[in-house]
């Protein structure tokens, strides 16, 4: 259904919630799994925070937790090919929002986990997104949550005893 | 499904554009050299098959499930 003011209200599982249509992402190519669909729009929760919402706007059983892989792992990279440049029409890297898919097992939510291997990649400015699929050996599709959390705390600490070693010395 | 016999160093090409040539054929596996536009996405289609898996999966979340994962006082609302 759609407002006036290009408002439209969708039926989605965190209930129904209403997208400014100049919100809506366009997926030309869908997402693995979803291929027939398009159309979504990112949602943030403050029940989910730091877990935002990719949801579809053609099918309500489709919701998708998504996080923003630099929590979980402080050195992540993502190398953006041409080929995917160009599907999302991304002249500007800066423009590029990317976001990582989070899988919770319904009996032990600890044993979560993000893809890194398969970030999706939003243009902002042109509202395209895709999910594009990294060729790094180091990202696997299952990365445990709380292992890489630990392994990121581990790493920042490593980091802050180091400067705070050179302050001193110098 | 067009099932064609290469050899080593044989190539097929699809479409005028895209080339597959067998490289290297060792053991049980076969070594593939692909030339293709930019534009033409290539995957092992294992790995495009498990982020599908890996999609489906995650959709089946609720608010709940995610605040199990953090366990923050908000989600008992």
């Amino acid at each position: 259904m759609r407002g006036e003011r290009g408002l439209e209200r969708i039926k989605t599982r965190l209930g129904e919630i209403e997208i400014d249509e100049r919100d809506i992402i366009d997926f030309p190519e869908g997402l693995p799994g979803f291929e027939y669909l398009r159309r979504y729009a990112l949602i943030q929760d403050e029940r989910t925070d730091p877990i935002k919402w990719l949801v579809s706007l053609e099918d309500e059983n489709v919701s998708l937790p998504v996080i923003d892989p630099w929590l979980v792992r402080v050195d992540y990279s993502v190398e953006i090919s041409p080929a995917d440049k160009r599907l999302l029409k991304l002249e500007d890297v800066k423009d590029a929002l990317v976001l990582c898919v989070v899988v919770i097992p319904k009996d032990s939510p600890e044993d979560a986990t993000v893809n890194l291997l398969a970030p999706v990649i939003i243009n902002v400015r042109e509202n395209i997104g895709e999910q594009v699929i990294l060729d790094d050996p180091n990202y696997t599709i299952r990365h445990r949550i709380v292992d890489e959390m630990e392994r990121s705390r581990k790493l920042v600490d490593q980091d802050v005893k180091t400067s705070a070693g050179t302050e001193s010395e110098g | 499904m067009l099932v064609l016999s290469r050899r080593a160093n044989e190539s097929i090409i699809i479409d005028d554009k895209i080339e597959v040539k067998v490289l290297k054929i060792e053991g049980g596996t076969v070594k593939l050299g692909i030339v293709a536009p930019q534009e033409v996405k290539i995957y092992r289609k294992e790995i495009y098959e498990a982020v599908r898996a890996d999609n489906l999966q995650a959709t089946s979340a609720t608010v709940e499930d995610v605040c199990g994962l953090f366990k923050k006082s908000k989600c008992k609302e």
